[in-house]
């Protein structure tokens, strides 16, 4: 096993590592999936978006009633989803988009690396908040 | 470096090059890159992690709720309210802890390993990606059926 660490050295000074074509090939199916994922996730909030204005302009008690339906921390984690989905569709389309540069030919990996990080520092940050939510609601279900 | 009969002939650039294996395109990771994914290294252990309490959450959840639940109709809605979230959390959890180990041995320094997180990456974006197409293939269906039916949100737009 690897002293923690130990690597810093090995990395920096290592040659650019050139990728087999199995490696690009599963990079390939990476971008796409993350195109995909990006535009059905804009395409379900532009959606969702609109069903709310046009809910709140033509009948804005139903609502306040559909919100009052709901328990408090059904609405908040329901907030916080709609909120990191929309972070999450931009980094994947950049993520997606890098991608395909760098099989193109440009030097957009470490671009394509930084939103699939930033991307699970998002997820990550929701799944915490998430978790405490759910744990509040199992905590008063017993 | 290249010989040729000519003395006085300029050096080639490819000359500077030295023992460097040849390289198709700039199609390579380069350390930059390797900077960010062991960056990473840490953020996607912690996600694991906190899918895994997330999913003992679920259960905990899950059992309480059973425990309330009156009826056939109810343990149904239950079991797909939140036993089947809690199944696709565990597919997912499996490719976390794949991506997370494969990070983790590219920290360490073994740099081969790019092409596990490579692998790990597109497996969790698939398998995303499925989840999400089933989702919207189903509520596609359930939107045409309701508004086919006449009862699109009657209930908001009374």
């Amino acid at each position: 096993m690897t002293a923690p660490g130990s690597g810093t050295a090995a990395r920096e000074t290592a040659p650019p590592r050139p990728l087999t074509e199995s490696e690009l090939d599963r990079l390939h199916a990476a971008g796409a999936s993350a195109r995909f994922l990006a535009l059905t996730g804009a395409v379900a909030l532009a959606l969702l978006l609109i069903l709310m204005v046009d809910v709140a302009v033509r009948n804005p008690d139903a609502l306040l009633h559909a919100a009052n339906a709901q328990t408090g921390t059904t609405v908040i984690a329901e907030t916080l989803f709609a909120v990191a989905s929309l972070g999450a569709v931009a980094l994947l389309w950049s993520y997606g988009r890098s991608v395909a540069a760098f099989l193109r030919g440009e030097a957009a990996l470490p671009l394509a690396f930084r939103r699939m990080r930033q991307f699970v520092i998002l997820w990550t940050i929701l799944t915490a908040l998430t978790a405490l939510l759910d744990l509040s609601a199992a905590w008063a279900s017993f | 470096m290249a010989t040729t009969t000519n003395p006085f002939e300029p050096p080639r650039t490819t000359d500077l090059d030295g023992d460097a294996p040849a390289v198709k395109g700039p199609r390579v990771v380069v350390p930059e890159a390797l900077r960010e994914l062991t960056a990473a290294a840490g953020w996607v252990r912690g996600l694991a992690r906190l899918t895994a309490v997330s999913i003992a959450v679920q259960v905990l959840r899950f059992v309480a709720d059973l425990g309330h639940a009156r009826g056939a109709s109810a343990i149904a809605l239950l079991v797909l309210a939140i036993a089947l979230p809690i199944a696709i959390s565990i597919l997912f959890l499996i490719r976390l802890n794949r991506y997370a180990s494969a990070s983790e041995r590219v920290w360490g320094g073994a740099t081969e390993a790019v092409g596990a997180v490579i692998n790990a990456q597109a497996s969790y974006l698939k398998l995303a990606s499925v989840v999400v197409g089933i989702s919207a293939g189903v509520f596609t269906f359930s939107l045409a059926i309701a508004i086919g039916s006449g009862r699109f949100f009657t209930w908001i737009y009374r």
